[in-house]
């Protein structure tokens, strides 16, 4: 029995919010998509806790994290997913405004699977996000099973 | 007598115990004592109470009793009171059995030579506190002109996406309840949004280039032309392009500047060509003795060369609308780049027959760079 897969997308902007499920959704390929506002939300979902407590047992196929977010930015997101030994097999495709070196070289030195600049124009943004998705939901292998996901420890 | 008038030096002699016993004009100037005060006084009364104290004078004496004849330097007292730098030589007298018959003192005042080396110390120490100032202040104003390319990144980019998204999105949904008029306007606005968005990239682009740091390595410009060529595969497809490629030299300077250059210029030649049935693209290098000026020349509209020299500033255009797009930054990153290869940039043009651009990148000479 294969697990229905999912995508958490973090993401602050309403209208990028918006834009971003109607194209998501607007593919061929199924996937649900589970919208988390800021970072702090993202990270409540991931670890299932706060108003994502009734969450089913799973983790998303693959997180499309925004890097600019209030509270816990896209950075620190990717910093605890990446080092928490439960969560860092989670793919995660940074989806952000931003082409500039530091960022990228940021969100890679932290492990970002993949980094993906939101294209001005809504058709090229339609087709990355959906070329982004039928990747990550339909052609490629995710991670196999991982046990349940310790809350943060220190250090 | 020559040396009661020396005007610049003072000239005098002491006896063995360094008395004064003879004075010049030039001692009366130097020192501000006239020959009647000071005959009889001893040397120690033109040293500074505090070299008095330790005995300075005396142990000149002995030096140069003992070298025959030693120079010194240092401040000295005149009779008003007023220090002055001095510089001069006691020379010890002896008879021609040996014995010790006094000495001679030449002094000379050297204040402003001293105080001039003083300011120029000085000077030099405040122009380097000035240099780091300066040095300080450019750091500081590259990193707030970062700081507002990345804003710019970011947030213009957000509202100009969801323009772009919403209004397409609602030229879908309202595909056939909208008269034409209203489907122009929603176009105009598409496109106004796409403009915008090229508009940002480019200055983004162009201020990037000016931040980023040259790495300097031998370039193949024959190859930069066939990537630049691979990545405007689009502009050609289809059309009926000469292409007319000469032997490619290979030059110092940064490759992806230069592939970005080559880009420019072939795109450019690629879009002003377009209402050409055969289009005819030019590509050659000549080797001068200090540089190397490539060239590209192409069968378009060309332009007026009354206008040449508007056409490397940033956003300037001499083919407005007609289906020419594009913001005009393009030459302007060229020159930019080229200039910062120590390099020129120029171009020739005729209205309907065509246009040929050219730059010019300095050969290194002995492992010298010329930047």
């Amino acid at each position: 029995m294969t697990k229905p897969r999912w995508i958490l997308l973090a993401e602050d902007n309403a209208n990028d919010a918006d834009l971003t499920m109607r194209a998501l959704l607007a593919s061929q390929s199924p996937g649900e998509i589970v919208h988390a506002g800021d970072g702090a939300e993202a990270l409540d979902c991931l670890y299932r806790r706060g108003s994502f407590q009734l969450r089913d047992d799973d983790s998303p196929t693959v997180v499309l994290l925004d890097l600019k977010m209030p509270k816990v930015n896209g950075l620190e997101v990717l910093r605890q997913i990446k080092g928490d030994a439960a969560l860092k097999n989670i793919p995660v495709v940074i989806f952000t405004s931003s082409r500039e070196q530091a960022d990228l070289a940021e969100s890679y030195h932290l492990g970002a699977n993949a980094y993906v600049v939101k294209p001005l124009g809504y058709r090229e943004f339609v087709s990355a996000l959906t070329d982004v998705k039928k990747f990550w939901l339909v052609i490629n292998e995710p991670p196999p099973d991982v046990p349940e996901p310790q809350l943060a420890a220190a250090a | 007598m020559l040396v009661e008038n020396a005007k610049d030096y003072a000239i005098y002699m002491l006896d063995p115990q360094g008395n004064v016993i003879t004075w010049n004009a030039g001692a009366e100037l130097v020192e501000g004592y006239r020959a009647e005060e000071i005959i009889g006084k001893h040397l120690s009364t033109f040293f500074t109470p505090e070299d008095a104290a330790r005995g300075m004078p005396q142990d000149f004496l002995k030096l140069a009793e003992r070298e025959g004849k030693i120079s010194n330097e240092g401040w000295r007292v005149r009779k008003d009171g007023s220090r002055f730098w001095s510089q001069g030589v006691i020379t010890a007298l002896h008879d021609e059995e040996g014995t010790l018959r006094g000495f001679s003192k030449i002094a000379h005042d050297i204040t402003r030579e001293k105080e001039a080396e003083e300011e120029i110390r000085h000077l030099n120490e405040h122009l380097e506190q000035r240099v780091r100032d300066r040095t300080t202040q450019l750091e500081a104003a590259n990193k707030e002109l970062e700081a507002f390319s990345y804003s710019i990144s970011h947030d213009l980019r957000a509202p100009l996406r969801h323009i772009a998204g919403y209004i397409e999105i609602l030229q879908g949904e309202t595909a056939d309840k909208l008269d034409q008029q209203a489907r122009e306007y929603l176009q105009t606005v598409a496109d106004s949004a796409k403009n915008l968005g090229e508009l940002i990239d480019a200055l983004l682009a162009f201020s990037r280039m000016g931040r980023v740091e040259m790495r300097r390595q031998s370039v193949s410009l024959a190859a930069l032309v066939e990537e630049a060529r691979r990545e405007l595969q689009r502009d050609s497809e289809g059309r009926d392009i000469v292409w007319q490629i000469g032997k490619l030299p290979e030059v110092q300077g940064d490759a992806v500047m230069l592939r970005q250059v080559l880009i420019n210029l072939i795109s450019n030649a690629l879009k002003y060509t377009r209402k050409r049935g055969q289009v005819k693209i030019e590509i050659g290098a000549n080797e001068l003795e200090n540089e190397i000026v490539f060239f590209i020349r192409d069968n378009g509209v060309g332009f007026d060369m009354k206008y040449a020299d508007k056409l490397f500033g940033v956003f300037q255009r001499l083919h407005n609308e007609n289906g020419f797009e594009g913001v005009g930054i393009g030459l302007a990153n060229v020159r930019r780049i080229i200039h910062r290869h120590g390099g020129r940039t120029w171009a020739e043009g005729k209205p309907d027959v065509g246009a040929t651009f050219y730059f010019s990148i300095p050969k290194i000479q002995n492992g010298k760079e010329r930047l």
